[in-house]
């Protein structure tokens, strides 16, 4: 089932309801079941593949915490993370992996060595993955102790709201809330319901609107594009993703909410980050979180943290900075990976590996000690195109595409017809290849960001404080915002995110 | 606080510091109460805006007072001007059942089908030359949709082939259409049909349309095969099914609901009358004319379009049929686009015809000056519309194109 559509405000009006009506036991089953329903709106057999990698782990991670020996707790691990790791595989990567052998074999004179095959990629199984892998890691680290309780372990991983795009969250954030009945409040409706609206605007106004002129501006031949084109569609889709991303965890937030989970928030306006590395504690803070502990700490020896919040952080000088920067092109290499299994995606991780490095270099030179103003703003303003430019390896359909976008903004030619410039008419030497609506919402959208940073962080939490101003803010905000929402709800386009 | 069953502290995410303060000292039932009010409103504002209004959005970018009528398009009970492929089959099924008629294709834009200035009784240029051809035993069949482009064209003519035995294809030299180079979803569907892919993959342009839409073509084949391999089974997922099943009952129940289509529609309309107050400013502070400005096709573009009208007249050509490719009515003094420029696509268009055995015709002079209509340029002037014309340059333009055809392809159909 997807979030942007009208079934799922039944299906959760319904969920609601009757979650609250019911007393701990009963209710964990019923959340359950909801949840392998919503699952199975896309395909009920692959409920199996889930439910099989989700229970692997919760064997191994009872055997893990049972067994004396190291060796022993090291082959549970290993199990565990050969089942998920390799379901992964065989889903995401198999036909990546032989369509590269297959190019290798091609260079050496033999065609099609290898076949590959059809298969459908399971819905979310890059989140479950790393959600169930996470869990046995933390009982191998002795951070967790195992749940004995299949139904509750059942439902930490299947549990619908975050269950296809995240947030990724830990062990430890979820079952606790899962486990305990709460008292209703009638805080967690106020605040799930408007969460759940702003989502379903950044959903279905702008990331859905926004999208028409992206296909548009991608589907063309790049020969035809000009660099401004090439910048243009680059923002729009650096804003596409953002406003689809950040609406899925919006609702996923706001559903979790209205049941009385508290999920911790996965975006915090990631545009107006001042280096690369604020823009990795703005972006997707929950994977960026769970690569920090299990991959990127681990590889530079330092002791991980345990919670789905702050992003990446600087291990410091107690690492060698030799391998700091091998376990940051690694870590990147892997995370552009797993948002999908093509170079592209690989290229894109890499280039905010080069972009961390650059920001290293750069304090080293001893430039970036003072917090100023100056510098914030200085910050952004390399900071905001260098991720904008990136975001073309990863809407780009494949190498080649990527690269002839990119080579169009580093030709100065390609800014203007410099041979049209004789023939005494203005716009002639100007190519705009898009619709030129579409250098219009380029243009607002940073600049809309900025002010809504502003409001939000600085405006609003005075407002706030007088419910004589608040409430008719609120009021006038939520009657546009729903009024656009009615409009535009239509499951017209899934989440960009399901498809890792 | 240990947890009684995993033992696991508990660390369930504390809201976060902006959260709290943007809650401030707002209650949550008043919260509640704001969402609820905010949402009734919401709802209101859509009734109140949208409802018993209802915008002509076939006219929509067609400049000042020029339109789409339904009885235009028709010559007796025939609907000859088709837009897509929802409409096609209809324009299809009410051809003349009859092995001795001859079927000429005509592909264009809105200049075929849209009328400035129209008065009851007034048709469109495709209704009056088919009614000429119709005496000849010839069914002309027109194919037009807004910018339509040269990719759009040929695949138009792969799908139409498919479906019905031409005889004769009439396709415009439109510096216009170069401007765009995508599929229109509409159009792109059309690409579920094997045959019309097996017919593109054989041309140069081919490729690279079907790769550009490979959704399209990618998700018919995964259709075709399990529509083959389990017949019975539906091919919709859970959700669509559902889905589908809720939208009808709100649609058959809730006139609001209705609005929906309208209201997008209209907000559609505001974000392009929006573009122009900016495209106003723009020229405000550049000091933009129409004397001074010209529409720009990216070069690289116009030779991809190039391309694809060489392929869709190459082909025409090898399925034996015979092709006017022509040059259309346009304004002989205000006309935006460079004319040096428009003097070299002409060239192009005439030598692409004699290389694919074409004939090719001229009638960019056949419509006078004062039955075109008005268009605001961006700039808040008024110009001419290049486009678009009266009943009376219809009438011009269908005698124009039938001494065309009669100079050229006629005597071959017959």
């Amino acid at each position: 089932m997807i979030f942007n559509s009208f079934t799922y405000v039944f299906f959760l009006a319904i969920v609601v309801v009757v979650y609250w009506l019911l007393p701990r036991r009963p209710r964990q089953l019923f959340l359950f079941a909801a949840s392998i329903t919503f699952y199975g709106f896309w395909r009920f057999d692959y409920v199996l593949i889930m439910l099989a990698s989700a229970f692997t782990d919760f064997f191994a991670a009872i055997n893990i915490h049972k067994a004396k020996e190291p060796a022993k707790r090291r082959l549970w691990l290993a199990l565990s993370l050969a089942v998920n790791f390799g379901l992964l595989f065989y889903f995401k990567y198999a036909n990546f992996v032989v369509g590269n052998i297959n190019g290798l074999a091609h260079l050496i004179g033999r065609d099609d060595l290898l076949a590959t095959w059809s298969v459908v990629l399971p819905v979310g199984i890059s989140f479950y993955t790393f959600q169930t892998v996470s869990y046995t890691v933390d009982v191998y680290r002795g951070r967790i102790e195992p749940i004995r309780e299949p139904l509750l372990y059942g439902l930490f991983v299947t549990f619908f709201v975050h269950l296809v795009a995240g947030p990724i969250l830990r062990a430890a954030e979820v079952i606790p809330q899962l486990d305990r009945r709460k008292p209703f409040e009638v805080e967690f409706l106020a605040s799930g319901l408007w969460l759940i609206l702003n989502g379903l605007f950044l959903k279905c106004v702008l990331a859905d609107n926004i999208g028409g002129y992206v296909d548009e501006g991608f589907g063309a031949n790049p020969a035809t594009l000009s660099a401004t084109d090439v910048w243009v569609l680059a923002v729009l889709f650096g804003f596409q993703i953002y406003f689809d991303f950040a609406a899925y965890s919006q609702i996923a937030i706001g559903s979790a909410r209205l049941m009385g989970v508290i999920f911790p928030p996965n975006f915090y306006f990631p545009y107006v980050a001042t280096s690369p590395r604020d823009f990795w504690r703005r972006w997707h803070i929950s994977l960026s979180s769970w690569i920090r502990d299990y991959l990127y700490l681990p590889l530079c020896g330092v002791r991980p943290h345990d919670e789905s919040r702050g992003g990446l952080v600087p291990v410091g000088d107690k690492v060698g900075a030799a391998r700091r920067n091998a376990a940051l092109i690694a870590t990147w290499f892997i995370m552009g990976l797993w948002h999908g299994a093509g170079w592209t995606f690989a290229l894109w991780g890499l280039w905010h590996a080069l972009l961390i490095l650059v920001q290293r270099a750069i304090a080293g030179l001893g430039l970036m000690r003072r917090h100023t103003r100056l510098r914030g703003a200085l910050g952004w303003v390399f900071t905001f195109p260098a991720v904008m430019l990136g975001w073309v390896f990863f809407r780009a359909q494949n190498l080649e595409q990527a690269w002839a976008m990119l080579r169009q903004v580093l030709q100065p030619g390609k800014y203007l017809l410099l041979d049209r410039l004789h023939s005494g008419y203005l716009w002639s030497a100007l190519p705009i290849g898009i619709d030129p609506v579409g250098y219009l919402i380029a243009a607002i959208l940073p600049v809309a960001t900025l002010v809504a940073y502003f409001v939000y962080r600085d405006l609003w939490p005075r407002w706030s404080q007088r419910a004589v101003v608040a409430l008719p803010a609120m009021i006038a905000y939520g009657t546009v915002v729903a009024a656009f929402v009615f409009v535009y709800l239509r499951p017209v386009r899934q989440f960009i995110y399901f498809q890792f | 606080m240990d947890h009684a069953v995993t033992g696991m502290d508990s660390r369930a995410p504390r809201e976060d510091a902006a959260a709290r303060d943007a809650i401030g000292r707002v209650s949550a039932g008043a919260r509640v109460a704001a969402f609820v009010v905010a949402v009734a409103l919401g709802l209101c504002a859509v009734w109140w805006l949208f409802a018993g209004k209802s915008e002509d959005f076939a006219a929509a970018g067609l400049g000042v007072n020029t339109s789409v009528h339904e009885e235009s398009l028709h010559v007796a009970s025939r609907r000859v001007v088709c837009f897509g492929l929802d409409d096609l089959d209809r324009c299809l099924s009410a051809l003349p059942p009859s092995r001795r008629r001859r079927r000429v294709l005509w592909l264009g834009w809105s200049q075929l089908y849209a009328i400035n200035d129209f008065h009851v009784g007034d048709r469109t240029a495709p209704s009056l030359l088919a009614e000429r051809l119709a005496a000849a035993d010839i069914d002309l069949i027109v194919i037009a949709m807004p910018n339509i482009n040269p990719r759009e064209e040929l695949l138009v003519y792969a799908y139409v082939r498919q479906r019905l035995a031409l005889s004769g294809l009439i396709v415009p030299a439109w510096l216009q259409g170069m401007k765009r180079e995508g599929i229109r979803p509409t159009w792109a569907a059309a690409l579920a049909d094997p045959a019309v892919r097996t017919a593109l993959a054989a041309l140069p342009s081919g490729p690279s349309i079907l790769a550009a839409n490979a959704q399209e073509a990618k998700s018919a084949q995964e259709i075709a095969q399990i529509a083959q391999k389990t017949a019975q089974e539906p091919t919709q997922t859970t959700q669509q099914r559902v889905e589908g099943w809720l939208l009808a009952r709100l649609d058959a129940r809730f006139p609001l609901w209705r609005l929906r289509g309208e209201a997008q529609g209209r907000i559609k309309l505001a974000l392009m009358d929006g573009k122009e107050q900016v495209l106003r400013l723009r020229n405000l502070l550049l000091g933009t004319r129409a004397k001074n400005w010209v529409n720009v096709i990216p070069p690289a573009r116009q030779a991809i379009n190039m391309q694809a009208l060489t392929d869709l007249v190459g082909a025409a050509r090898h399925d034996g049929l015979s092709v006017l490719l022509y040059v259309p009515p346009r304004p002989r003094h205000e006309f935006p686009f460079d004319p040096a420029l428009y003097t070299a696509f002409k060239a192009d268009a005439e030598r692409l015809a004699r290389a694919s055995g074409a004939a090719f015709a001229n009638i960019e002079d056949s419509v006078d000056d004062g039955v075109w209509g008005r268009i605001d340029n961006g700039a808040g002037e008024l110009v001419t519309d290049f486009s678009h014309f009266t009943a009376v340059g219809h009438r011009q333009m269908a005698g124009a194109m039938h001494d065309a055809l009669a100079a050229t392809i006629l005597p071959q159909l017959r």
